[in-house]
């Protein structure tokens, strides 16, 4: 017989039991790879419930496009073709100055500089927790894929690779809290550190010397130190720069080129020296 | 007690909690800024809540470490941070559901907001003690939606199991 009010013993016991095993588990993901390639395979189990969350919206695009008028769409392609006769040109110079700068760099004796290759990767996923930025693209580790590899768009830097599946890679966005990006300024060089300010829009600058010469519309380009991010990418422009007489540091923000909120395409850039295994350390490196 | 155990209607339970995983990791269109991500409840604690309630002999820890796990997969947070959560959840409802099966919806309401509160007040004891990651203040919103959205979550469920399971 079933009693009314019934104690079921050892509750209080399980409870402990799976609290310490939920500790245990966070600890060792947190602070050791271990769990990175069961995360992979599992990870690639769980796939079709990633895709079924992106149909409402693939949807609404889909529906948003099925009803776009003649010529909206003309239009755009008109400016598409503008476009590409527009980054012809310059490829045509670049392709010059590319030259030009390996000859000169071979007088100075230092290394040629490698042209990364990159890979499209669709934008498949945007991570639901919003004390975090970070997106899911369609691209994995049966594409070659690695931790650590950085992410463009057309525009500029986006973040980089911090995990994986078969079949998707998450991509930390600069924008992220626990990201940071070592830069240069284009106009001076000068080298400066900038992390995630939380929200999609702006960029913090930390330890800056309030006698830094800097200026609001700054171009910010990744300086290649800590190895993670390759020199030379555009990442931020400054929007903000306080000197306050009474603090050590200013104030500094700065705006992502890349668009941080759309769901388009990105790159993912392959350089000739893969990043070395340490580079999954996000924060480490650069600090 | 294993007497009564059967496993009739666990596919209804399964895709309740499928649906709520589904409905935990839907992106916000785009376009939308993204503090309103903090608005979103959480569906996977309030569906284990409800069937640590309804069924406790059935349904409990073992379940909520399990959606847990799966849901910390999905969603790529720290593997075992939604398996805690929803391990404090379910095991405060099953020290006590004799009495909160006796409360309104109304006022289960508010415990489910005090409730999720805790747990997320746990989470974040987890998050600074490890320095994984960040953390805002605006994260106690989810429980005070999550208590919001309860009385709905109850009906719809309990419509469910008296419907599919008895």
């Amino acid at each position: 017989m079933k009693a009314l009010f019934q104690k079921r013993d050892g509750s209080g016991i399980q409870t402990s039991a799976l609290i310490l095993a939920c500790f245990m588990l966070i600890s060792v993901d947190a602070y050791t790879p271990w769990l990175q390639f069961f995360r992979q395979v599992a990870g690639a189990a769980m796939e079709p419930v990633l895709v079924i969350s992106t149909l409402p919206n693939e949807a609404a695009d889909s529906f948003s496009g099925f009803f776009a008028t003649r010529s909206a769409l003309k239009d755009e392609i008109d400016q598409l073709k503008r476009e590409i006769l527009k980054m012809q040109t310059r490829t045509q110079k670049m392709a010059a100055l590319l030259d030009e700068n390996n000859r000169m760099r071979a007088l100075l004796g230092s290394a040629e500089r490698v042209q990364e290759k990159v890979l499209i990767a669709e934008i498949i996923g945007v991570d639901p927790d919003p004390n975090r930025s970070r997106i899911i693209v369609d691209k994995g580790s049966n594409d070659n894929v690695s931790i650590g590899q950085a992410v463009i768009d057309e525009r500029g830097l986006i973040g980089q690779v911090v995990a994986l599946t078969l079949g998707t890679s998450t991509i930390l966005l600069i924008s992220d809290q626990t990201q940071a990006v070592p830069v240069r300024t284009l106009r001076g060089g000068l080298q400066i550190i900038v992390e995630g300010g939380g929200k999609k829009t702006s960029l913090v600058g930390r330890h800056v010397p309030i006698t830094a010469d800097l200026q609001v519309g700054d171009s910010l380009v990744t300086s290649g130190l800590g190895q993670v991010f390759p020199s030379g990418y555009p990442v931020a422009v400054i929007s903000q720069f306080e000197p306050s007489p009474g603090n050590p540091f200013a104030t500094i923000s700065a705006e992502p080129l890349a668009q941080l909120g759309s769901r388009n395409h990105v790159l993912i850039l392959f350089s000739a020296a893969k990043p070395t295994e340490s580079s999954s350390d996000v924060k480490d490196d650069v600090n | 007690m294993a007497v009564n155990v059967t496993s009739r209607g666990n596919w209804v339970i399964a895709i309740t909690l499928l649906l709520a995983l589904i409905l935990a990791i839907l992106p916000l269109p785009s376009g939308i800024p993204a503090e309103l991500g903090y608005l979103r409840p959480d569906w996977l604690a309030l569906v284990i809540i409800y069937w640590t309630l309804a069924l406790p002999d059935r349904i409990g820890l073992l379940t909520a470490f399990a959606t847990g796990l799966i849901a910390d997969l999905v969603l790529g947070s720290l593997f075992g941070l939604h398996a805690l959560s929803l391990v404090i959840a379910s095991s405060f409802t099953s020290a006590s559901y004799q009495q909160v099966r006796m409360l309104a919806v109304w006022q289960q309401a508010i415990l489910v907001a005090v409730m999720l509160s805790l747990v997320q007040l746990a989470v974040l004891v987890v998050i600074l003690l490890l320095s994984q990651g960040s953390f805002s203040w605006l994260s106690f919103l989810i429980p005070l939606v999550s208590g919001l959205v309860w009385p709905w979550v109850f009906l719809g469920l309990r419509w469910l199991r008296r419907r599919f399971i008895n």
